[in-house]
Parts: structure tokens; sequence; C-alpha cells
């Protein structure tokens, strides 16, 4: 049925209608509204069985869900910077555990300085923690890939994140069409556990395990990501021809036919990317878009399968590692490793700043022309930075940056852009 | 418990003299002490009597005398009973945890989790919270 909410009210739908049975959560924005949603609804008896765990911190609400997933329950939670970073010790231990919970990230900028906005620093953080994370473009996409992710997740009885854009996503309201309960029963079974505390059968889950078999334990998590690669674009075919729409699988890909440019990212800024492309192609410009939608696994293969006709490729990314450069580009670099591809990417949105259609023309002009250099921050302010490092130079004690920098910019009040 | 005990063990006042093959001469039996499971049930302590859960089991690799292995069997198979063996265990980091389980020599005879040092009753909760709502009727300790 098709219905015009908020993207985290199709979230809470969606995880709903999963029949979650133990939900753990603490509230941080941009994530809140999907836990009241869910706390509404099992409340309301709407969703039913399912206990709803109101805990003390995001460390514990991991933990809550690693016992409940352990003990064999379909286990929710949802998180955001901070929270997932607080949870980052459990993150961990549930995917080397192996229990296939799923977490929405409302992806938002890590502090300091404090930020409540969108952009990938936090999943991104999480990067090599053995979870598969996978990235929605549409409010339609994160509901559709919650169905997808308990599938995945308990198939490979590994954890998925999906993760959303935080207010560009999580609070836009938006059409969405919403599977009926029958629909969704018949494409995600009733979990099976693979472990399960069980008094008839007991196991020991959390063994130590020394040198002799560790690196066995990590190179199957491994091999279950690989394993996914297969599953993703498989499960997102069967869910094409159940509902009726393409969500989910490894790469998304725009406009790519004859493509020399081609311009990758992650997340809801592929709608604007599409509308920049579609201009550019408009004036005969050779461009394509390709977001990557499994960002772990890693799709090597594809995307180098995909970017192999090209000559230039632009990734643009919303995290930064910082000392380095981009973090998606790193692991795109290594996917088209020997082909004669000129690279550079674009770190852009931090911390909320609105990646407009002007600045991506302007952005992908350079390119075009091949005078983009390896690492650009879109729409950086060079001047106020230029006077932070003068002041730094003039005198000691130069105080606090951001506090130097507010001042300077003439606001307190927040700017995207 | 009437008959003086064929106590001792190793430091006691009166050691065994040499030649002396007497069963249960260096365990106490028929008390409340710690026992040899070894010995026939008849020569046992209550403690290593054959109705135990021994829910810890034996064969860990815990310090010798180790007060920490002593004091989880005594709770555990005190709460097993209590409740007719329908019990979870969750574990938090530690010596415990260490000497108890590296693959593939796990001691504990009951269902039990590991997760992390600092989170023990969340993931109880947790535990908890799936019986619950399946409906199971088992106590997580
Ligand atoms: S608690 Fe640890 S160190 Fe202490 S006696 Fe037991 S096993 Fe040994």
């Amino acid at each position: 049925m098709l219905e015009q909410i908020e993207g985290s009210v199709a979230v809470a739908r969606a995880v709903a209608l999963c029949r979650p049975e133990v939900i753990c959560a603490y509230p941080i924005s941009p994530q809140t509204h999907i836990v009241e949603g869910l706390g509404e609804l099992v409340r309301s008896g709407a969703l039913s069985p399912c206990e709803f765990i109101n805990v003390e911190s995001e460390f514990a609400a991991m933990s809550v869900a690693i016992g409940a997933s352990a003990a064999g329950a379909r286990s929710y939670t949802a998180t955001a910077s901070q929270g997932l970073l607080f949870m980052a010790e459990a993150v961990y231990n549930a995917s080397g555990l192996g229990l296939p919970i799923v977490m929405t990230v409302a992806n938002r900028a890590i502090g300091a300085p404090i930020n409540i906005w969108n952009d990938h620093s936090d999943s991104m953080s999480q990067r090599d923690c053995g979870w598969l994370q996978l990235f929605a473009e549409s409010n339609q996409e994160a509901l559709d890939l919650h169905l997808q992710a308990f599938k995945l997740a308990e198939e490979l009885s590994m954890p998925v994140m999906v993760c959303m854009d935080g207010f560009i996503l999580t609070h836009a309201y938006e059409r969405v069409s919403i599977p009926s309960q029958a629909e969704v029963d018949a494409f995600l079974p009733p979990y099976e556990p693979r472990q399960v505390l069980d008094p008839n059968e007991p196991v020991s889950i959390g063994a130590m395990v020394g040198p002799e078999a560790f690196m066995e334990v990590r190179y199957l998590a491994h091999k279950k990501q690989r394993m996914a690669l297969e599953r993703i674009p498989e499960i997102a075919a069967e869910f094409r021809a159940r509902f009726g729409r393409d969500s989910g699988g490894l790469l998304h890909p725009y406009r790519m036919e004859d493509a020399e440019t081609v311009v990758i990212a992650l997340g809801s800024v592929l709608g604007t990317l599409k509308d920049t492309v579609d201009e550019l192609r408009a004036a005969g410009v050779p461009i394509g878009v390709l977001g990557i939608a499994s960002f772990r696994p890693f799709p090597l293969e594809a995307l180098r399968a995909a970017l192999s006709p090209a000559k230039r490729v632009v990734v643009l990314e919303k995290s930064f590692s910082v000392g380095l450069g981009g973090v998606v580009s790193t692991d795109v670099r290594l996917a088209v490793a020997g082909l004669a591809l000129r690279g550079s990417t674009v770190v852009a949105g931090l911390g909320g700043r609105a990646i407009t259609k002007d600045s991506l023309l302007c952005v992908l002009a350079r390119a075009l022309r091949d005078e983009l250099p390896d690492l650009t921050f879109l729409d950086l302010d060079q001047g106020l930075v230029d006077r932070q490092l003068e002041r730094e130079r003039a005198v000691r004690r130069s105080g606090p940056i951001a506090e130097n920098l507010l001042r300077d910019v003439g606001t307190v009040a927040s700017k995207v852009h | 418990m009437g008959a003086p005990l064929p106590v001792t063990g190793p430091g006691a006042e009166n050691p065994p003299e040499a030649g002396d093959t007497a069963p249960g001469k260096f365990y106490q039996t028929g008390t409340f002490t710690v026992g040899n499971r070894l010995l026939a049930p008849q020569d046992r302590s209550v403690q290593s009597s054959v109705t135990r859960d021994n829910s810890l089991n034996s064969g860990h690799r815990a310090c010798q005398g180790c007060g920490e292995a002593l004091g989880a069997r005594y709770a555990v198979d005190a709460a097993m009973r209590a409740t007719g063996g329908k019990l979870i265990a969750a574990n938090a980091t530690g010596c415990l945890e260490v000497f108890s389980t590296p693959y593939p020599e796990t001691s504990w005879q009951l269902p039990w989790i590991h997760s992390l040092f600092g989170n023990v009753a969340a993931v109880g909760t947790g535990i908890a919270a799936a019986l619950k709502v399946k409906g199971k009727a088992a106590t997580c300790a």
C-alpha cells in the first residue's frame, strides 16, 4: 500500500513486518523516530510477540541484542554516530560470534565538534567490524533493505547494518510502498538459528580461541561476506519478483552506457547526482553514476567490470580518513588496480553540508577537463581555514578551533552551505 | 559421618606413611568438602556426589585450588537444582571464562555464553527477553 510517511516510520513499519522478537535501543538523533515508532507498535500490540527493552546505553543495546540473538530470538537495534562508537566493542563481538542481528544506522557525523547532521563517518568507522553494510538510496530502499537484511543475516548467520542518511532520509516524508504481512512472511521465513542457548542441547558460545583456530574463525567471516556477494543479487532478484521493484543488490548503475566518466557514491546523494548527470548527458557528456549499495562485502569484481570501459572515475564520498583522504576511494582503487583510469576523490557533505547540483556541476566540469586533483573538499571555505592557520602562527594560545571559526563565519546558527 | 574421617591431603599434619595404598587416603569422604569424583561413589564427599550437576565440569585450566572455579561450581549447581536444569549462563570476560572454555574443551554442561568484560548483565537481559517472548521457562544466571 502506498503511504506518504516519514522515512523513520517507514523503517519502523518494515522492521515490524519482519516480526522481530526482541528490540533494544537507546535513542539518539537522527535514529530516534525509528525506535519510537517500534516502541509504539510493541506497546499497542500491533507487533507481537515482541519484547521492547529500554537500555541505559548503546553498549547495552547491542549487548541485549547479542544475548537475545544467542537465545534464538530475531533481534533488532538501531543507532547513529556517537551511539555506534559507544557500542563498538559489542558490534565487533556480535559479528565475531556470528549472530544475525540487524541494525539500522541513521548515518550522522562524529564529534568533536559535536554535530548531529548527516555524513557517513559513523558506519565507515566500523568498516572492518565484520558486519555487512548496505546503503539505502531512498526511503523506499531503506524499507526494502530491512526485509532483505534479515533474510541475508539469518542465511549467513552474520549481522547486517542498514545505513540510511540521517535527516535526509530518516526525517523526509516520501511516498513509500508498504508490503503486506503475508507478502513479507512469504519472503522472510522464521528465524532458524545455527547456534542457540538451549538447556536441552547445551553449547558454549563465545569460547576462547587461541592461535590454532583464530585466523580460521576470522577467515570464515570473510568467506561468508564473499558468499554474500552471490546472495545479495539473488535476494534482490527474488525481491523484485515478489515486490515488483529494484532494491538492494551490489551496485546501482545509472546511465552507464558508453560512460567515459563515472561518478561513484553511496546513499541519498545519488539522487542529486543522477539529476546532475541527467543535465550533463543532455549536454552530450558521456557520464554515468554507479551507486554502491553493498559497501561490505565490497563488490570488487562487479565494480571492476562496470568501470573497465570508463576513462575517469570520481568518488564522491561523505566520509574522510584524516591523514589519507577518501575511505570508499581506497577500496575503489583496489577494484580498478591496473586499469588505465584517472581517479579522484571528492569529499563532500561532512557534518551535513548540503551537496548541491551547482557544486557538483562545477566539480565534475573540472573532472571532465582532467583538472580535478586527487583529493578535493567540495565547497571547502579555504579562507576560513587559512585565517585559522594564520591565527595559530601568530599566537600560541590561539584558542578553541571551532569557536574561532564560528566567530569568523559570523554566525552560530546552522547554515548548511 | 560418625566414624573418624580418613583424612587428608597434601600438607596435612599426618602425612600417610610410605607404602600405604588404602583408597581414599588422600581425600576427605562423607563431608561437604570438595572431593574427588574419580573415587567410587560410596567413598566420595557430598560435593562430589554423583547427583551433582557439575555444570562446570572437571578438566578445566584453572589454577589448582582456584576459588573462582569452586564458587562458580557451587553457585551454578545450586541454580541448576533450583531451576530443574532449565538454566542459561552468561559469563563476563575473566579467568572463569578463559580457563573453562578453550576449544574444544569447554567445561560447561549447561548453555553458556561469553560476550565481553562489561556487558554480562545486558547479555542476560537479552537472553531473558528472548526466553520470555518465546514462552520458555528457563532462567538466566
Ligand atoms: S581466579 Fe584465575 S588466577 Fe586466580 S586461582 Fe583462579 S584461575 Fe588462577
